[in-house]
């Protein structure tokens, strides 16, 4: 009698085996296998062209920290891209979040489905729309600022080196901010509700509960968007390269694109792919280092 | 009260402050943002049927109606084609990306394998793969699988990149089936591909439409490898085929945002028919970050 169902859930297991072929095979091939390759060839001079390749040992590293100053530049434009896109996309996405979660539940669902819009359209279509709407003769902005006779702020602002960051940045907001407002919006639905009324009973302002409730309780969102914002942009390419490609000249010229540049047009792959596991290990370190600092607080 | 977890009653402490000068300076803060999100798109609406003397003379009204720069865009920007191959090779990766992730989905949370679990975090250790480390080394392996110059190259490499976050989701929902109606099935002599098919297949098919929409998106809109490995004009997807066509007709406004228009339009569609889909979706993958 207890043969039978042994058996049978022994069949069950050897299937379970054949239905995770298929994923193993390609996460061994599209993933596993690239990681460890990335690493060995790191260290050779391979160009990606032919099989000739020769160790180097640690030079592609070396060159990257010891004479490699457009890596740096690159990689300085990320990090301040990072911290002021950053900042402003988790403030205004918390900020968008409180006044959201306070609107009739008709308002709540149209202002969260138009403010996360932008997050689903391609970033091919974003940006070129957006060239179009910073373009200097005919673009959206240019002609408001004739239209309301501000004609002397008109400028070129993805090929102004004063102002192709700051486009970056515009654009970039407008993509994700509702992004961050929908992850805080569904922390803050957790909060519950009689502890909001009752503070506000006891005369607690709007102020009041931004400050002793909505941040303090969504500081698990904070770290989330914290994380995959700046991760994000220290990882940035598509924005870049279909907006401004690195320009004028390489002020707005991120690690990404001299890493593909290096790789698929000046054809140094082991070089290139040196460069990935130094911004990866950056990354990496990053998001660990936020951790660190925003995790303790919590135990607060 | 507080047990309940649908926002209902919060409609009603607010109700009261409905008129009051804080709650009017909110409401237009919030329409001014809305406005700042979607005035750009309706922007590029308007210009795509715009006649090009039209978008310098009046930029923010309308007086032609031109839909000719359609036509335009489709046939000599060559955005019929860029489609159609945008068609293809997201509904082949979501086909073949859906038969992996139920299969594995379904052995990680019902067969369960002798180590599976420590299966299951080895594979969710990719998730923290980012694109820089494995473009280069997955550009030699479609190379030398000989699959460059053709749609495998892409089709293959999306199939990978939408596994495991899939396979991972879906497990969690394939684990809460209730077992009775297996067992159920099994005593009725029903085999385990019956049961799959015809018991759970049809439970776990919200959740599987979850995860199509988002890859469906992620695959559509797919650009920086697709720049990488397709040169051939012949399969270029829309993405990548709109930034060849914004250098072909850089001042022909009109015809840029029409074919602007062409690739946004399904994504937008889908977003809007499942966007209750959408939010659940990001806030399972907070949850899961």
């Amino acid at each position: 009698m207890q043969r039978k169902p042994l058996k049978l859930e022994t069949q069950r297991k050897i299937l379970g085996y054949f239905f995770l072929l298929p994923i193993v095979v390609m996460l061994t091939v599209f993933m596993f296998y690239p990681i460890v390759k990335s690493v060995v060839m790191s260290f050779t001079n391979w160009s990606g062209m032919t099989d000739d390749w020769e160790w180097v040992g640690l030079n592609n590293y070396i060159r990257i920290f010891t004479n490699m100053p457009e890596y740096w530049r690159a990689m300085k434009v990320n990090v301040i891209y990072a911290l002021i896109a950053t900042a402003v996309q988790l403030t205004l996405g918390f900020l968008l979040a409180v006044l959201v979660i306070n609107m009739r539940p008709r308002w709540q669902s149209f202002y969260k489905i138009a403010l996360y819009l932008p997050v689903i359209i391609p970033a091919a279509a974003i940006s070129v729309m957006w060239r179009y709407i910073y373009t200097p003769e005919y673009g959206l902005i240019n002609q408001f600022l004739r239209a309301i006779g501000l004609e002397e702020l008109c400028r070129a602002w993805t090929a102004d080196p004063d102002t192709a960051l700051g486009a970056v940045i515009v654009t970039n907001t407008w993509r994700y901010a509702g992004f961050t407002m929908v992850l805080y919006y569904v922390a803050m639905l957790d909060i519950p509700k009689d502890v909001l009324e009752s503070a506000q009973i006891d005369g607690a302002n709007r102020w009041h509960l931004i400050r002793y409730f909505y941040l303090p309780l969504t500081r698990g969102t904070t770290e989330i968007n914290l994380i995959l914002t700046i991760t994000g942009c220290l990882r940035a390419f598509d924005i870049f390269y279909l907006l401004t490609s690195g320009g004028p000249g390489t002020s707005t010229k991120v690690v990404s694109m001299w890493i593909m540049e290096t790789a698929f047009q000046s054809y140094k792959y082991g070089r290139a792919l040196a460069m990935s596991i130094v911004l990866f290990v950056i990354v990496v370190f990053t998001m660990v280092i936020f951790r660190l600092i925003l995790t303790p607080r919590e135990k607060e | 009260m507080s047990s309940n977890p649908i926002p209902v009653p919060r409609a009603k402490p607010h109700a009261k402050r409905h008129w009051t000068v804080g709650a009017v300076v909110e409401q237009i803060l919030l329409l001014l943002m809305a406005v700042f999100v979607l005035y750009p798109l309706f922007f590029v609406l308007l210009t795509s049927f715009k006649t090009n003397s039209d978008v310098i003379l009046n930029p923010f009204g309308i007086s032609t109606f031109e839909p000719q720069n359609y036509i335009t865009a489709w046939f000599t920007g060559k955005v019929g084609s860029y489609l159609l191959n945008s068609v293809i090779t997201t509904l082949v990766t979501l086909v073949i990306q859906v038969v992996i992730i139920v299969l594995a989905a379904y052995a990680f949370g019902k067969l369960k394998p002798w180590g599976y679990n420590a299966l299951l975090s080895l594979l969710l250790m990719t998730m923290f793969v980012t694109s820089e480390m494995t473009t280069v080394p997955n550009y030699i392996t479609i190379r030398d699988m000989g699959l460059m110059g053709t749609r495998w190259s892409l089709i293959i490499p999306y199939v990978a990149s939408g596994l495991i976050t899939g396979t991972y989701i879906l497990t969690n929902f394939v684990r809460e089936l209730p077992k009775e109606l297996d067992e159920a099935a099994r005593i009725d002599g029903a085999g385990i591909f019956k049961i799959l098919w015809k018991v759970d297949l049809p439970m776990i098919t919200p959740a599987l439409a979850t995860l199509v929409i988002f890859n469906f998106n992620g695959v559509w809109s797919e650009f920086y490898w697709a720049l990488i490995v397709i040169k051939d004009e012949a399969l270029k997807t829309l993405p990548l085929g709109l930034i060849n066509f914004q250098s072909q007709f850089t001042s022909d406004y009109g015809v840029l945002t029409a074919g602007l228009v062409i690739l946004t339009v399904p994504v937008v569609a889908v977003y809007l028919f499942f966007s209750r889909y959408f939010i659940a979706g990001i806030s399972a993958g907070a949850v899961k970050g």
